[in-house]
């Protein structure tokens, strides 16, 4: 058993949590998959390698309002999600324990996920237990945007146009997302009908600018919105985008740090004034 | 009818999907990024035809995302002019049984009632389905749990299938011998190979039995780690759930129905702000009814066509037909239950 495993079932088993939010392999496909593990389950079947993907932060609100106390492993990037849904407070930390085992970056398709070269924390910013040594991260250089940022304006829409008109409104991205968790989102708002809810390019940029807005400067690039596209469109990029600006402009990686605000509900005396100056 | 195979040879494919897109729209499977899909076909093109599952539903051909139903001018008052069907002869080659299945099920909800969908029947009527006989089942694969198999051709109009030197085509309706007319088809004595098909993968209790699990504490455990995104139900070939809306730019406005799913919380809420299906589980028990209890219950077959469509899509890795799997399991529970006590 590895460590890790050992923590989980000691945890459970002492009744210090309830339910342990981790991944499990399922014979019936062949892959990971999220799994609840409650005391009586077998958490030597507990998985932590590339193949564990998704962000488990993203339950912790629901399942906190049902169990008194929660486990969950984290990867770093999950760990950022965690950290400003504690700031925001979405939830309480009395409620979770934080597993945080060094991660090594994730697979998407069987490659390498595009996430992981702009990753600032390989373990969770916020852990009670750690697992393997913290690995260095350099600061990332948003390497995927220079292809967007070498094209002209009318080049840059149209390829967004391509990507947004593909998008079938499922939500998925909304719904996977730790940090979408509006209780009445935009979308959905019949009256005034903010985005009209049928498949059509203005509808669907519109929902797609709207969401990056919502996330700027909240954003922990979990990537998850990207990975659970049907139809494949890269939405990470407005995100990356968006907070590549906001490190510049206020220094800060959301979720990296546990005590520090996010910049846009902030306002500091020495904040940069060059954003607004431009629109003056 | 005929009940004779034709053989077309492998190098008259191109040939002879010119001659169809010459008397009418001409729809085929293509390679989109990673995914097959359906495409209009372009003359001249290299056309695969997948031997399983084509990823992309054909339902949108029958019953689009977005669906224009009527056209006013926000301005003026009583201006609501209706949306003329279309009307042009339209094939559709290359749908496998689980696909076809699926617009057996529309049928059956659209057309079946009081008020049948105009728009759904017009495109029903100009389509001319030239179904493919899947040589294969991929592991998500599970048609044959659900009274189907790859060899089905039900709502097939002509069937054709995978052969040695060839596709092997058959006419199955009278209206469509013509179709099969052209002289790049030869008679022959050959027929398709025939198949075992596995079977059980993924059972699922009766209609009766899941109406006696409603109240079961299983649809909370199952909903643990759902999303509750739509991708299942946008990808499933018989989700039909739409929603109407009046949709406004400048002078001109159109009401449109739009895929909704019943996974989504802005679904079943009501004017008043209650929502009768607020949690996870109340969601995935109605999506898991649906399919395997109501539509048997409203339309006579379940709406689960074993495509395993959903199971490809999901985010979490989770699947429906497992979901069903567990459910057998619990019927078993409480019926082993019941006998102790």
């Amino acid at each position: 058993m590895t460590e890790l495993q050992q923590k989980a079932r000691e945890l459970l088993d002492k009744g210090e949590i309830d339910a342990l939010l981790a991944w499990k392999v399922d014979p019936g496909i062949g892959d990971v998959r999220p799994t609840l593990f409650k005391k009586d389950d077998d958490a030597a079947e507990i998985v932590f390698d590339e193949r564990c993907v998704h962000n488990l932060a993203n339950y912790l609100p629901t399942l906190t309002a049902r169990y008194n106390r929660v486990g969950v492993v984290l990867k770093g990037c999950d760990g950022r999600s965690l950290t400003t849904l504690l700031i925001e407070h979405r939830i309480s930390k009395n409620s979770i324990v934080a597993l945080a085992p060094a991660c090594e970056g994730v697979n998407v398709n069987g490659a390498r996920a595009q996430k992981c070269d702009d990753c600032p924390t390989a373990t969770s910013p916020v852990a009670d237990y750690e697992f393997g040594a913290r690995l260095a991260r350099g600061d990332a250089e948003f390497k995927q945007l220079e292809r967007i940022e070498k094209m002209s304006p009318e080049e840059r829409w149209q390829f967004f146009a391509e990507q947004f008109a593909k998008c079938r409104r499922c939500y998925a991205c909304r719904q996977v997302c730790p940090l979408c968790y509006c209780e009445l989102c935009i979308a959905d708002q019949p009256e005034p009908r903010w985005i009209e809810p049928s498949r059509k390019l203005s509808a669907n940029a519109m929902w797609h600018l709207v969401r990056a807005y919502h996330l700027a400067g909240r954003c922990s690039d979990c990537g998850e919105c990207t990975r659970a596209c049907p139809e494949g469109i890269p939405i990470r990029l407005l995100n990356i985008a968006v907070e590549k600006l906001v490190r510049e402009q206020f220094g800060v990686r959301p979720g990296t740090k546990p005590d520090e605000l996010p910049p846009l509900v902030t306002l500091a005396k020495d904040d940069s004034d060059e954003v607004m100056a431009e629109h003056l | 009818m005929s009940a004779g195979w034709k053989l077309l040879k492998r190098g008259d494919l191109g040939a002879f999907l010119d001659s169809l897109a010459a008397g009418a729209e001409l729809w085929v499977p293509r390679r989109k990024g990673t995914r097959w899909d359906f495409d209009q076909y372009e003359k001249g093109t290299d056309t695969t035809f997948p031997t399983s599952i084509i990823e992309v539903s054909a339902k949108a051909l029958f019953f689009p995302r977005r669906r224009p139903i009527a056209r006013f001018n926000p301005k003026a008052k009583w201006s609501v002019e209706p949306v003329e069907p279309a009307s042009e002869p339209r094939i559709v080659m290359g749908m496998h049984p689980c696909d076809v299945a699926g617009v057996r099920y529309m049928d059956r909800v659209f057309l079946a009632n009081d008020h049948p969908d105009r728009l759904y029947e017009a495109e029903r009527n100009r389509t001319t389905i030239i179904g493919m006989r899947c040589s294969e089942m991929k592991p998500t694969c599970h048609c044959t749990d659900r009274n189907l198999s790859p060899d089905e051709t039900e709502g097939m109009d002509v069937v054709f299938a995978e052969a040695e030197d060839g596709l092997l085509f058959r006419a199955l309706t009278e209206k469509d011998e013509r179709l099969l007319g052209s002289p790049l088809l030869a008679a022959t004595d050959a027929k398709p190979e025939a198949k075992e098909w596995p079977k059980g993968r993924h059972l699922v209790p009766g209609p009766d039995e899941l109406m006696d699990l409603y109240d079961d504490d299983f649809w909370l455990e199952a909903s643990d780690i759902c999303l509750t995104c739509g991708a299942c139900t946008f990808a499933c070939p018989t989700c039909t759930c739409y929603l109407v809306a009046d949709e406004k730019f400048g002078d001109e406005g159109e009401r449109v129905t739009a895929w909704d799913s019943c996974q989504f919380l802005s679904y079943s809420r009501e004017t008043s702000g209650h929502n009768p299906r607020r949690s996870n589980a109340a969601r995935l028990r109605n999506r898991t009814l649906d399919k395997f209890a109501y539509s048997f219950h409203k339309h006579g077959m379940s709406s689960c066509t074993g495509c395993g469509r959903c199971v490809l899509i999901c985010p979490i890795q989770r699947s429906f037909p497992q979901l069903g799997t567990k459910l057998k399991e619990r019927v078993e529970e409480k019926k082993s239950k019941a006998r102790v006590s």
